[in-house]
């Protein structure tokens, strides 16, 4: 269910910002971004650091790359708003085929090795926590990936597994194409905290 | 191709999420006891009280599966969206943070086994 509040801003001055940002982009103010202005006293500030330094800071992992993580992680959440936004994303350095195809099956993808690897400590991190053993650690290194890397993949994993969650939850309204693109450029040029 | 920024001073992951999880345990304008019950139920924790449960523990297990009437009651019994908001939050970050655990866990122990 969406929460009015959520969408309209806590504060005059983000309702006017939330209408000034949507006037200038020409294009409705996604939700997520909503949810970043929306009760600042609690720990959206702190989830947006994480994201930040999970999804832009440094990293072995090129952007695109995790931002396929992130669309990954999002449909096996069944989060179609995250998969749009972070797939938006993803085919700015990845070819769209094979963004698709990712989300479709990464087992069958056209991708490389290590990017495979990750994606299966992914899917168990995601659908199986419980089972997340050393053995998936050894055959994630097996496959190439230095446990820095791998660290790196635990967080946008933790991280999307919040995003989802809430965007559900909160019933995200879905963009059109274009105003996902345009929402692509801007947390591209903005980054997310 | 978009390069990751480099950056020497970049705060670790491990800070960071600890850092999350202590927000959601120290601010916020919702109960204590409940934001914490909240963060808990999300990770697959013991059941509170409803209407909270169904709707932490659904967030948890499967959040496309909440149904409005979840957050509806929780909405309603709490009298306003910014507290409903803390509980839909909290129970997302403890469904987060018990995979970043079970990350760190099973990595530190593939770290033991190799030596």
């Amino acid at each position: 269910m969406r929460l009015g509040e959520v969408e309209r801003g806590d504060s005059v001055r983000h309702r006017l910002l939330i209408a000034l940002i949507s006037r200038i982009a020409r294009f409705r103010l996604p939700d997520a971004a909503r949810v970043a202005f929306y009760d600042r006293g609690f720990a959206g500030p702190a989830l947006g650091e994480w994201t930040q330094r999970a999804m832009r800071g440094p990293s072995a992992w090129t952007v695109p790359e995790r931002e396929l993580m992130a669309a990954a992680v999002a449909s096996w959440n069944a989060c179609p708003f995250c998969v749009g936004a972070h797939g938006a994303i993803a085919v700015q350095g990845i070819d769209r085929a094979v963004v698709n195809a990712v989300v479709e099956d990464y087992r069958s993808a056209p991708i490389p090795t290590r990017l495979r690897a990750a994606l299966a400590f992914l899917e168990t991190l995601t659908r199986e926590p419980e089972a997340l053993a050393a053995a998936d650690v050894l055959v994630a290194v097996a496959d190439g990936l230095t446990l820095d890397e791998l660290r790196d993949v635990a967080a946008v994993g933790a991280v999307f597994n919040i995003v989802t969650r809430y965007a559900n939850a909160l019933d995200f309204e879905i963009p059109s194409p274009a105003d996902f693109d345009a929402g692509a450029a801007m947390l591209l040029r903005r980054g997310y905290s | 191709m978009v390069c990751a920024m480099a950056s020497e001073r970049a705060p670790a992951h491990p800070d960071l999420a600890a850092r999350l999880r202590n927000r959601v345990l120290t601010s916020g304008i919702l109960d204590s006891e409940l934001r914490l019950r909240a963060l808990e139920r999300g990770a697959g924790g013991a059941p509170i009280a409803e209407p909270y449960d169904a709707l932490a523990r659904q967030i948890g297990a499967d959040s496309s599966r909440v149904t409005d009437e979840q957050v509806a009651a929780v909405r309603d019994a709490l009298g306003s969206d910014v507290r409903a908001f803390e509980v839909v939050l909290a129970a997302a970050v403890g469904a987060g943070l018990r995979r970043w655990d079970a990350a760190t866990r099973a990595i530190a122990e593939a770290t033991d086994a190799t030596g």
